[in-house]
């Protein structure tokens, strides 16, 4: 029983940290049927901008959680304006483009920060019983956050004047052009929205993992699998393949090692793109 | 595009150049030169690997590195266990080469067969990376973990049973002339083999996938052909790397897969001798810089690999084709006047 709650609440905790992590992407790709292979990079830069805060001795992690997804947006806009936007419309070339710059990213950081490990404090410790079963309070938090910005995302894209717009644009290009839509404008702001994403997952996740420019890596595949796995045209194929990622290695970790959780979650994920290469979920969003 | 039938006097005796300059280098560069070169030759096999899939075919598959690395454990782990039989060593450059063949059939199998392609694809193929490096770590007790392997008996050249030597440092000398050799011939196969048929279906693939079915190809098994043969040439490598270079999970991981996609992108994809080019002028930037500047190093080639990607699609080779060639020929040109 106690390994039954303890097992559904870690798959529900990594399933709802790797769709925090993923969903910036899913709209991305969403948008413009583009990979950005540095994302998982912006939410290393998100973790950062926390420690930053912390170092500056600012009310350390809620003014981190205000500023990372303002800082990491703008890092956001600033590399789809240089370099993004030559690579429209090439998939491959925006997967090569945004590889380099997540290798800028991470050396960069490496480079001004330095490459050790650090530490941000947690806004609330304790654990809360559920069933039997001790879990940090922390858990809850990044699950209920997740939980808003799953809300907030639905609402932007499905019941605001902006959404209509960008929905527009991902419908027909051209005639959104033509009735007068800025599609330019909806590129920046859907990359920098994105971008905003993934920091506030790198700010939410500082305090429960260890802060290092190679941080990104360890999410990598995951989050890339969470949203083709899911479904790349819809904001709830994020959160089904998220919750097939998470859910997967939260059971399998039971029976293995961490480290065999995740290659035989891998190795099912691929299984999943060859037998449902469009995703889990239809087309919705 | 360089084809095998237009070779010219000029050509030939550019060609000779090449050869003989790389031939006597380890003897007037001296030992360390002679192996890191032989190192960096590897790696320009490697390159040479992913420019077929990448350059020839258009799949890009950013695990190119898993193929060296399976070729060089399946090397290794070989001459660890059957270093007695006789003949191990050439056991182990078959199995070197044959493990990473299987490993592209089935991929290639599984995904081309299931329509998983273009940026899809190259995602599973991050995933296998991460996969195959876990597993290496995992495995401790084959593998040898984070560590790699070492302390294995070396791979021998020679007659079995009459007359052997080892391939090791203190041979450095034979290893870099079975690498230079092995790498030409890489070289001329690979050449004869995109300027084949086979190899025009490949282009075909490259720039018109749903064309080159309608006019009556299976794509995908020209795809999966094409990974398996890649594979192969880089498990080779793999194997070449033995006496150069350290086991480790290291050659497995989607880090060291990264340096081969920038190989290929600066010396120029799609033209064999540019991946083999990029390896070695990259290699040899690396270690003159890397002593001064060793902690921006992999932030220059970020910065540099983007530059690539955006403005210089074509690489070194690119570059000289445009800017030098017709500069040559206006001299060439003017001298004859």
């Amino acid at each position: 029983m106690n390994l039954l709650v303890a097992t559904l609440l870690n798959s529900l905790s990594i399933s709802m940290t790797i769709i925090l992590i993923s969903l910036g992407l899913a709209i991305i790709f969403g948008l413009r049927g583009i990979i950005n292979l540095a994302h998982t990079e912006f939410f290393m830069l998100g973790a950062y901008v926390v420690v930053l805060a912390d170092q500056l001795g600012l009310p350390t992690f809620w003014a981190g959680l205000v500023l990372s997804p303002l800082a990491v947006g703008f890092v956001g806009w600033l590399i789809e304006r240089s370099l993004i936007r030559f690579l429209y419309d090439r998939p491959i070339e925006t997967l090569l483009g945004t590889w380099g710059v997540s290798l800028v990213l991470t050396e960069g950081v490496k480079l001004v920060l330095g490459p050790q490990q650090r530490y941000t404090m947690q806004p609330f410790s304790g654990s809360w019983s559920v069933l039997g079963v001790d879990y940090p309070i922390y858990r809850f938090f990044i699950i209920s956050v997740t939980l808003v910005v799953i809300g907030a995302t639905v609402y932007l894209f499905l019941f605001t004047d902006y959404g209509l717009r960008v929905r527009a644009v991902i419908a027909n290009r051209e005639m959104a052009a033509a009735v007068g839509i800025n599609t330019s404008l909806v590129d920046q702001s859907v990359f920098a929205l994105g971008a905003a994403l993934a920091g506030v997952a790198g700010a939410v996740m500082s305090p429960v993992v260890a802060v290092n420019p190679n941080m990104g890596l360890e999410y990598f595949a995951r989050t890339f699998f969470a949203v083709i796995v899911g479904g790349v045209n819809s904001i709830f194929g994020v959160v089904a393949g998220g919750l097939i990622i998470g859910s997967g290695e939260g059971i399998l970790s039971a029976a293995f090692r961490p480290v065999v959780a995740q290659i035989l979650v891998l190795v099912l994920a691929i299984v999943v793109v060859r037998i449902r290469p469009q995703g889990v979920v239809g087309k919705v969003m | 595009m360089i084809t095998s039938s237009t070779l010219s006097p000029s050509r030939v005796a550019a060609i000779a150049v090449v050869l003989i300059a790389f031939a006597v280098f380890p003897v007037l560069a001296g030992d360390y030169h002679a192996q890191l070169m032989g190192k960096f030759l590897v790696f320009g096999v490697l390159a040479l690997s992913l420019d077929l899939m990448w350059g020839y075919t258009g799949v890009i598959n950013f695990s190119q590195a898993t193929f060296f690395g399976i070729g060089a454990y399946g090397a290794a782990l070989t001459m660890k266990y059957l270093a007695a039989t006789p003949g191990s060593s050439y056991l182990a450059v078959l199995v070197a080469i044959a493990a990473p063949m299987l490993l592209g059939l089935v991929m290639g199998y599984f995904l081309f067969y299931g329509r998983v392609s273009g940026v899809y694809f190259a995602i599973v193929t991050l995933a296998v990376g991460t996969i195959f490096y876990s597993l290496s770590i995992v495995l401790i007790d084959f593998t040898g973990g984070l560590n790699g392997l070492y302390g294995f008996p070396p791979l021998k050249l020679g007659i079995p049973g009459l007359w052997e030597t080892p391939l090791n440092l203190a041979n450095i000398y034979l290893v870099y002339y079975i690498v230079l050799v092995a790498t030409v011939v890489v070289y001329v196969i690979t050449r004869q083999l995109v300027g084949s048929p086979f190899g025009r279906a490949l282009r075909a693939v490259k720039s018109n996938e749903a064309r080159t079915e309608f006019t009556g190809y299976d794509v995908a098994a020209l795809k999966m052909i094409a990974l398996a043969i890649s594979g192969g040439i880089a498990g080779l490598a793999g194997a070449m790397y033995i006496p150069v270079g350290v086991v480790s999970p290291q050659i497995l991981g989607i880090l060291f897969s990264t340096n081969v996609i920038v190989w290929v992108a600066v010396g120029g994809r799609g033209t064999l001798i540019g991946p083999l080019l990029g390896a070695l002028v990259v290699g040899y930037l690396q270690t003159f810089l890397s002593e001064t500047l060793v902690s921006v190093w992999l932030l220059i080639i970020g910065v540099f690999f983007v530059f690539v990607v955006l403005f210089w699609p074509d690489g070194i080779v690119g570059f000289v084709r445009q800017r030098i060639h017709p500069l040559l020929r206006r001299l060439g040109g003017a001298m004859r006047r």
